[in-house]
């Protein structure tokens, strides 16, 4: 995150003299793997905070048709990423690396909230499943299909708090979870990246921590074993504990 | 029964007893071990059979979870399904220990299952459902492979359990049977041992107790039960002792109570012939004889005399009185001689020690032995006790000591009776001692009063010589005078008128020298009656005395006694005389003499002081008070002379004691003093004196006296300390 905010700020003392003031740049796309890699998983963060934000619309049984469509969770998620980075992700060249890349992730986002309209406007039905995790897991598989061979997305965890197994870490994950980002010197919020091979194939891989905040803790909380309203037991973290991994890996 | 004690039968009863406690224990023991191992065995299969079920319920929650996880991808049904798998596993290592074949091939099964689900779960989250759905397909068969080996072993398990159960079932129904006709059998032998046992031990205790409440009741002749070698043979053994020792008991408080009687009779009565008799009766009834007889010895005679028999024939009483036995003859004269019993064990032995005569009358009156006691005080032989049986033998021990201890009793009655008979001559001689010795009492009293009286001799005729000589004098001069007054008359007849006043004169004289030898006369005469009633015995007679009065009169008299004697003796006489002394009733002659006789003490003793310290360095005073206080009169008379020391002071009072020499006194003034005032007025005569300082008597005279005793009377009493 101090990175993108680092990068922002860079890029704004770029265009600070061309652009009038309170105006969105229309930045030049990157080709830094970094700078893509933590692009895509601001999109999706900023997605998911939406979805956070409509959990109780969501889950209201009275009503039917929220109107949380896909281009309206797009459209709030993009808001919220020039608001995070001061960038418009929808201005960046489409045909660049990471233009293919962001708006593959933005087409995951309305394919996601399209493809559960149902789930989502079931009136009568209150608690319906289409938590944030849910949706950013959903993401990230939708995202893969639409990115094949050029760029990987997974949220994941530390194993013992991985609640579904396709998110389980794989070997660099759990070696990057247990070794750097669980590590009491970690520097909190600080990804951790490094260039890979997969398969004989380069790749970049970055692994972007998350840590609980107040309203994770509902699921994830106190007490311990105590069922959540998903019917899962409760993990008993506190907030600012590490609770989940962004991982990208971006295939050269 | 009766041949073993109690304590062995007891032993025995109980030994019985927990020999079928202990063998139906055994055989219990060995039933519930049989029974415990068919337990064992079933419980082991129950456990298989839990094994099996724990696997197949653990398989099948497994078969959940998968399926559970390839639809919901949770990792949390990836857990549980790894926990179930994991329990499976315990199940089935803990089955393979008994059916490994078995369980070998449900692992191959659940393996292949396993294989299968696994691919099939990675095929569901790689998305790729339809190969997922095959996989699970396959998968399902060796499920329900694995899923009926399963349900194989739990048939035959539970088969195997259900057959071991009822075994165990067979088994404990034929122990309870076995057991409960072992415990009838136990309690029928151990009800009848018991009844043995208490009926060997309660008859003979009933018998005993039955006997101990005879004995309790004073019955010495209950039947006690036999005597046993057990416990309660003993105790009849001991209770038999323990009448025995009654039934000798009882003799012998019969022999003590026979003892006592004649003891009591002996202490009691000096009827000789009644003790002897009962003695003698006492000592054939106790000693099993069936006749006796006392002998007395004369110690003149050196022979027994017979006194007395009893169960007697007449013609051997008259044998026995008619023949005295010589000291050493016969059984009486050698018990005599060893102061020991001697018998004669059979009368008709020949050349036995009997008295010749007697043993043939003895013999012919059908009497066996005989046994003669000596009676001895002192080793003073005093007689002898015999004692006729009809058997022969000797006689027992106790016997003899019987007829010793009687013999002993009449030696004591034959004493006493001695005893009293020179207690009696003892008596007569003191009687006629005693009324010497009260004659020779009275001679002395009166002796005494000769004694007094020949004191007062010379001062009486003293005191009567002077006015004799008044008497004399004036009569001579009257009768001179006379004669002149004849002669002047005759002379001178005209004259007569003229020598009137000389006639008158001589008159005057005549009359006043008469009047004097009418006082001397009188005052002779007073002393006179004074001797007189000093010297008579005295009639009793009380009346009204002025004891002042007979103070002075008994001093005066005193005095002039003593100075009749001894012209040289003087002494400063202190009177005071209370004068409102009222006349009391009392015997005057008496109380005279008891003043002049401690006057007289007095004087003599200021004047044996006076000679003995010389008439300068003392002054002899005896003075005398006389106190009226509204009871009695006190009179004191105290002198300043020898005084006395204790032991002569405690003895003052002693008839014949005196201190005076030989002739002077008597010892009874102050002896009959003590008796008239004390035995004839009622009063007290006290003395209080120090060596070389003072002796004072105290004279107590009450206003009311007692009757009057006489003192001659109250001297013969022996009442004078």
């Amino acid at each position: 995150m101090r990175l993108q905010v680092i990068a922002a700020l860079l890029f704004s003392m770029l265009v600070a003299e061309t652009l009038p003031a309170g105006a969105i740049a229309n930045p030049a796309p990157s080709d830094n793997d970094k700078v893509i890699a933590e692009s895509l998983a601001e999109m999706l963060r900023d997605a998911r905070t939406v979805i956070s934000n409509n959990e109780d619309l969501i889950n209201n049984p009275a009503i039917g048709d929220k109107h949380l469509t896909g281009s309206k969770v797009l459209g709030d998620a993009v808001a919220l990423y020039r608001k995070n980075t001061g960038v418009d992700p929808q201005a960046i060249d489409p045909n660049s690396r990471q233009g293919r890349l962001l708006r593959a992730m933005m087409n995951a986002i309305v394919e996601v909230m399209d493809d559960n309209q149902d789930t989502i406007n079931d009136k009568g039905t209150g608690f319906k499943g289409f938590i944030p995790a849910v949706f950013g897991r959903l993401v990230g598989e939708a995202f893969n299909a639409l990115a094949e061979d050029q760029a990987v997305i997974k949220i994941t965890a530390p194993p013992d708090l991985v609640r579904n197994i396709r998110a389980r870490p794989d070997a660099w994950e759990t070696g990057v979870i247990a070794n750097k980002l669980l590590s009491p010197n970690w520097p909190k919020g600080e990804p951790f990246s490094a260039d890979v091979t997969i398969n004989g194939r380069p790749a970049y891989r970055i692994a972007v921590p998350e840590y609980y905040t107040q309203s994770c803790l509902a699921c994830h909380g106190s007490p311990k074993g105590e069922l959540d309203i998903t019917g899962y037991p409760k993990e008993g973290r506190k907030i600012g504990d590490l609770g989940g991994v962004i991982s990208i890996t971006l295939l050269r | 029964m009766a041949r073993l004690s109690i304590r062995a039968r007891l032993v025995v009863l109980s030994g019985a007893l927990l020999l079928f406690l202990l063998a139906s224990n055994f055989y219990l023991n060995q039933k519930l071990a049989e029974n415990a191992d068919g337990m064992d065995r079933a419980a082991d299969l129950l456990g298989e059979i839990e094994e099996a079920n724990g696997a197949q319920i653990a398989f099948g929650e497994m078969r959940y979870w998968l399926t559970d996880l390839a639809v919901s991808m949770l990792a949390l049904s990836q857990r549980n399904a790894a926990s179930a798998h994991q329990r499976m596993e315990k199940y089935l290592d803990a089955l393979a220990h008994h059916r490994p074949d078995a369980v070998a091939q449900i692992r191959a099964e659940l393996a292949r299952y396993d294989d299968y689900a696994n691919k099939a779960v990675n095929e569901y989250v790689d998305d790729r459902r339809v190969i997922g759905n095959s996989l699970l397909a396959q998968a399902s068969l060796h499920s329900v492979a694995a899923d009926r080996l399963l349900a194989r072993i739990v048939a035959q398990l539970t088969e195997q359990a259900l057959a071991a159960r009822e075994r165990v079932v067979q088994q404990a129904r034929a122990a309870s049977e076995v057991s409960r006709l072992v415990a009838a059998a136990a309690i029928l032998v151990g009800a009848l041992l018991t009844l043995l046992v208490l009926r060997s031990i309660a008859m003979p205790l009933r018998q005993l107790v039955i006997a101990m409440h005879g004995l309790n009741t004073g019955n010495l002749a209950v039947a006690i039960p036999p005597a046993g070698p057990d416990e309660i043979g003993a105790m009849a053994r001991t209770l038999a002792a323990f009448r025995d020792t009654l039934n000798e008991l009882r003799r012998t408080l019969a022999e003590f109570e026979a003892l006592r009687a004649v003891g009591r009779a002996v202490g009691s009565t000096l009827d000789l012939p009644a003790v002897l008799s009962l003695v003698v009766a006492r000592a054939v009834e106790f000693s099993g004889a069936a006749a006796g007889s006392i002998y007395e010895f004369d110690d003149t005679l050196r022979e027994f005399h017979f006194r007395t028999s009893y169960g007697a024939e007449t013609e051997l009483v008259d044998q026995l009185k008619a023949r005295p036995i010589r000291y050493g003859e016969g059984a009486v004269g050698q018990a005599a001689i060893t102061s020991a019993p001697t018998q004669i064990s059979d009368l008709r032995a020949p050349g036995n020690t009997g008295v010749a005569g007697l043993v043939e009358e003895l013999v012919r009156l059908r009497y066996g032995s005989l046994l003669a006691a000596p009676l001895l005080h002192e080793q003073t032989i005093l007689g002898g006790l015999i004692v006729f049986r009809r058997e022969t033998g000797n006689f027992s021990e106790e016997a003899v000591r019987l007829v010793e201890a009687f013999a002993i009793q009449s030696a004591l009655a034959v004493r006493n009776a001695k005893l009293f008979d020179a207690q009696r001559r003892r008596e007569a001689d003191l009687q006629a001692a005693h009324n010497q010795l009260k004659a020779a009492q009275a001679s002395l009293i009166q002796a005494e009063k000769m004694a007094s009286l020949g004191q007062l001799t010379a001062g009486i005729a003293h005191e009567i010589k002077n006015p004799l000589n008044f008497v004399n004098n004036f009569a001579e001069l009257s009768r001179e005078l006379l004669d002149e007054l004849k002669a002047t008359l005759a002379a001178n007849a005209s004259a007569v008128a003229e020598t009137r006043d000389d006639l008158d004169d001589l008159v005057a004289t005549l009359d006043a020298n008469l009047s004097k030898i009418v006082e001397h006369g009188r005052r002779a005469d007073g002393i006179v009656t004074s001797m007189l009633l000093h010297s008579r015995s005295g009639s009793g007679e009380r009346r009204k005395s002025d004891i002042n009065a007979l103070i002075e009169e008994a001093l005066n008299l005193a005095f002039h006694g003593v100075r009749a004697r001894d012209r040289d003796f003087n002494v400063t006489l202190e009177r005071d005389l209370d004068p409102r002394l009222a006349p009391i009733d009392i015997v005057p002659q008496d109380i005279t003499r008891v003043f002049l006789n401690l006057f007289g003490n007095a004087f003599y003793a200021v004047n044996k002081r006076r000679r003995e310290a010389g008439a300068r360095a003392y002054a002899p005073v005896v003075g005398v008070t006389s106190r009226d206080d509204a009871e009695e009169v006190e009179i004191r008379i105290r002198d300043n002379g020898i005084g006395m020391p204790p032991e002569i002071r405690d003895r003052a009072f002693t008839p014949f004691f005196t201190t005076k020499p030989s002739g002077e006194g008597t010892g009874l003034g102050l002896s009959i003093s003590y008796d008239i005032i004390v035995q004839q007025h009622g009063g007290t005569l006290t003395v209080d004196s120090r060596e070389g300082e003072f002796t004072e008597f105290t004279i107590r005279l009450p206003h009311t006296p007692p009757a009057l005793v006489p003192p001659a009377a109250a001297a013969a009493s022996g009442a004078v300390a």
